[in-house]
């Protein structure tokens, strides 16, 4: 008996076939209960996001891997119609090298966006969907409940999740910095751009309620709103809202500046010290860089949040290392446990030729 | 007795300090425990020691320079566990206790036991109220000056943090820079009131205190009035209010001298 994965990431394969092989939910107890019926398959998971399809299966005592592998790729190939191109992308990995892969998947190690938190709840519904189809056993349970441990473990005892790595991102921890709670921030777009968008969503989900949208064309400036649930006003009022809100996005095709510091200053005596933070996303900038000079004001340009959002990503990447070793020290004690607990199986399974699941190297 | 528990709570106080900058070296968030309960545990040997000597005088223990000190690191550390929570102020407490632990370092410095108060006839001086409760209100106040002076510390740290974009270890552990500057704001009101109380209970003492006392109070309400004063009339911003915080904390120090 062997653990083993075989499956496809956003690295190996293009959206293209990526596409091709998506289970949906209302599939997926069918496709379980189709995988653990193949001729050598005990137990199976499949976690199947936009990212990567993965099924990870115990393979029976008296099954050789490759074989077990070889049905899983004919399966897979049978019933998605796919072709040699498709089926290079997927890679197979068996023994501890399956649940050193399964452990970085639940830790975000492997994702797209690297620490991202969302597929350990990806991995958990996985889990589940598997438990309620009744596909998986003694082993695979062991093995994902390690990799929730793990997942919790490496997003609280290392710094993989710190530092945003995108631009919106960026501009939320800059904004929690500055307000704590989002909930009572106001918003106000100056522009009806999709990057600004986009960073008005991010603001939203973390809890920013309030929207105002101003744009040289009103009409856009309703759709916009509209879109994000907020509320339009004309271009020329936007500069009476600024006692009001707490995060400005400014992203307007005007070659000068539209944001000085002789607008902002009459509404600073007002707010009382109360912050307001400026993002500026557009090139050429729309807000004067002298306005970081004002009291209680925050600027950050497109420039300035990109160079964070990388700085990001090369903190995380630092934290690799400290992660992958306790993905390690984790692998070595799921074989150690497991060792432990199934020493009759496994002298039974030496006796008869098996492979212990865990042990065998 | 008084002096171990003295001894005891400046130690507490030492090892939350090193417990916060061990955390902060190795970026890891030292547990609560370690974090709150040394705290807690150097206030809890503080209020043993300030029991005792008050019961060794028979009155508030505010008789000495040094029980002076030691009140306003009491103060400080009441008023950690009151504002701290309450802002959300992570690592409030890391700023704090250096400076409490200076407070107590020189306290022990200063230590005399502690004696009865005797009046002219060898008898025990009975207290007057009025100075107990000025001298007791204007020390709180300091504490809450004191505090205001770490929020100030901290909002100037992260504003700069800000501003530049340096997102270091303390960028993620020192709080939102609008919470400190409600913070700093409130502990400012808190400690006005107090003090402006404090010196209106010294209006109805027996005796006036002396005047270079009066003039030393009196020049550190003048500072705080106008702090606030300004704030009112002209809204003054974060920035500047933290750094007047920060600044004038410096006169309730130098008042010691006189006091």
């Amino acid at each position: 008996m062997e653990l083993i994965c075989y499956g496809y990431n956003h690295e190996t394969a293009s959206v293209a076939s990526r596409e091709k092989v998506a289970f949906t939910e209302a599939r997926l107890p069918e496709a379980l209960r189709e995988v653990c019926s193949l001729d050598g398959v005990e137990e199976a998971v499949i976690l199947s996001t936009c990212n990567r399809m993965e099924i990870y299966a115990l393979t029976e005592s008296s099954t050789n891997v490759s074989v077990a592998k070889e049905r899983l790729g004919h399966w897979l190939q049978q019933r998605f119609a796919l072709n040699a191109e498709d089926l290079a992308a997927f890679y197979q990995k068996e023994r501890e090298d399956t649940a050193r892969h399964l452990f970085a998947v639940a830790s975000g190690l492997n994702s797209m966006v690297l620490g991202e938190t969302e597929i350990f709840g990806q991995v958990k519904k996985a889990y589940a969907f598997a438990q309620r189809a009744g596909t998986t056993g003694k082993v695979l349970n062991r093995l994902f409940q390690r990799s929730f441990q793990v997942g919790k473990q490496v997003r609280t005892q290392t710094h993989i999740t710190r530092g945003a790595t995108s631009v919106g991102a960026v501009g939320v921890e800059m904004a929690e910095k500055i307000f704590g709670d989002l909930r009572k921030c106001q918003i106000l777009l100056i522009g009806a751009g999709e990057i600004s968008r986009r960073t008005a969503q991010s603001l939203q989900s973390r809890g920013a309620k309030a929207i105002i949208v101003s744009n040289r064309s009103y009409d856009k400036a309703v759709d916009l709103a509209e879109g994000i649930g907020g509320r339009a006003i004309t271009f020329d009022a936007w500069d009476r809202e600024l006692t009001r809100v707490d995060i400005i996005i400014s992203s307007t095709a005007a070659p000068h500046h539209v944001v000085t510091p002789d607008t902002l200053r009459p509404s600073l005596r007002q707010r009382r010290g109360r912050p307001l933070f400026l993002i500026d996303l557009s090139v050429p900038r729309d807000i004067c860089p002298e306005v970081q000079q004002l009291e209680s004001v925050y600027v950050h340009d497109l420039d300035a949040l990109q160079q964070l959002a990388e700085a990001g990503k090369a903190q995380r990447r630092a934290q690799l290392q400290v992660c992958y070793d306790l993905v390690d020290r984790h692998v070595e004690g799921l074989y150690a446990d497991v060792a432990r607990g199934q020493a009759p199986t496994r002298t039974r399974g030496k006796d008869s030729g098996d492979i212990n699941p865990i042990t065998s190297t | 007795m008084d002096f171990a528990l003295l001894v005891a709570s400046t130690v507490c106080y030492a090892v939350a300090c090193g417990v916060a900058l061990v955390g902060l070296r190795h970026q890891v968030r030292p547990p609560t425990w370690a974090r709150i309960g040394t705290m807690a545990l150097g206030f809890g040997f503080l209020c043993g020691f300030l029991y005792l000597r008050g019961q060794a005088h028979g009155r508030c223990p505010l008789t000495t320079g040094f029980e002076v000190l030691i009140f306003v690191s009491w103060a400080i550390g009441l008023l950690y566990f009151v504002v701290g929570p309450g802002f959300r102020l992570s690592l409030l407490g890391f700023f704090a206790a250096p400076l409490i632990v200076l407070f107590q370092g020189v306290g022990l410095f200063l230590y005399a036991p502690a004696e009865p108060i005797l009046g002219p006839n060898g008898k025990p001086l009975p207290p007057d109220y009025w100075v107990e409760m000025h001298a007791a209100l204007s020390l709180v106040a300091y504490g809450a000056f004191a505090l205001a002076f770490v929020a100030g510390v901290m909002f100037l740290l992260q504003d700069r943090h800000l501003r530049s974009g340096n997102r270091g270890q303390l960028f993620y552990q020192l709080p939102p820079v609008h919470y400190l500057h409600q913070a700093i704001e409130r502990l400012l009101w808190l400690g006005f009131i107090l003090f402006s109380t404090g010196i209106l209970a010294a209006f109805m003492m027996e005796r006036l205190p002396e005047a270079h006392k009066l003039a030393a109070i009196g020049f550190v309400w003048l500072i705080y009035g106008l702090i606030i004063l300004h704030k009112l009339i002209r809204g003054s911003g974060a920035r500047r209010l933290a750094s007047a915080a920060v600044f004038a904390f410096l006169f309730p120090v130098l008042s010691f001298w006189f006091l």
